[in-house]
């Protein structure tokens, strides 16, 4: 199976989720609509999420998830300088033609570890450091903390 | 990882017959009964019938109340008889719904505005029939 430049990218998403899983991380889960939940997550599914809040289980679409806050660190993701400094490389080499704006754009933000911020669909603004991102997802560090933000939650990102 | 965990819960509530409350995104909340769902909609048997979208779906869970009866997930495909309130079905407007305590979806008053609404038609019956006599 050929695995294209895009998927062959760690996957931030299922790997930040299993893990909460594994551990037992108790998540803090904002919506769309500025709902919040909070507890552990028992399933994953591709589209939707169990999680146990309060004794009961609760099922949450990821359509309509804007972030994932967990108090600690639960995938620590490589210092990008040294080990996959060259591997970025080529990654965006190989297009020069057509230039993918927005990799080249997080790429530089962790590299050069700059403050963003974030501002989301419904109003609400962060900021925080890049740590990592996927085809759908931003890993933010933020004192102590690590958050997954789901793109489709996000307008705008600021340097 | 499942490809379809909704499918599986909404399976799950529809044979157990819980109670669910299903959150829109617009933050209203739908409690009652799944009555049937497909891939686009959700049927569900509150105190009316409504149809909801699926794509306007955010979250579903079931009522508190109900969810100590379930059994863990490893023996969740066999509902426990014992533990299953009794669900009469003609009578179950006559006495206060035990099995639904939540404020929001179904409070006393909708009950008693039932009762009154049938005891009214009772008497309206009852007078059409001495008349007739």
């Amino acid at each position: 199976m050929e695995v294209t430049k895009e998927e062959s990218r760690q996957a931030i998403e299922p790997q930040f989720l299993s893990q909460a899983q594994a551990n037992g991380i108790k998540l803090h889960i904002g919506q769309m609509n500025k709902t919040e939940h909070e507890g552990i997550i028992r399933d994953i599914g591709r589209y939707e999420i169990n999680l146990e809040e309060n004794g009961r289980t609760v099922t949450i679409l990821k359509q309509e998830m804007s972030f994932l806050t967990a108090p600690h660190p639960v995938i620590i993701v490589p210092e990008p300088q040294q080990t996959s400094g060259p591997a970025d490389q080529a990654l965006v080499e190989p297009s020069p033609g057509k230039p993918n704006i927005q990799q080249e754009f997080l790429d530089k933000a962790i590299k050069e570890n700059q403050l963003l911020t974030l501002y989301l669909i419904n109003g609400q603004c962060i900021r925080a450091h890049i740590e990592a991102y996927d085809s759908f997802t931003i890993l933010l560090k933020e004192d102590g903390k690590q958050h997954l933000y789901y793109k489709h939650s996000i307008t705008t990102i600021n340097r | 990882m499942e490809t379809n965990l909704l499918d599986r819960m909404l399976d799950t509530y529809l044979t157990g017959r819980t109670s669910v409350t299903v959150t829109l995104r617009n933050k209203i909340r739908v409690s009652g009964r799944i009555k049937a769902f497909d891939s686009y909609v959700i049927i569900m048997d509150g105190h009316k019938q409504e149809i909801l979208y699926r794509h306007a779906v955010t979250c579903v869970s079931p009522l508190p109340q109900e969810e100590h009866k379930r059994q863990p997930a490893s023996s969740r495909p066999a509902p426990p008889a014992k533990t299953a309130p009794p669900r009469p079905e003609k009578s179950a407007s006559h006495q206060p719904r035990q099995t639904q305590p939540q404020p929001q979806a179904l409070s006393p008053s909708a009950t008693e505005n039932l009762n009154n609404s049938m005891k009214d038609g009772l008497l309206k019956w009852m007078q059409e029939q001495k008349a007739e006599k």
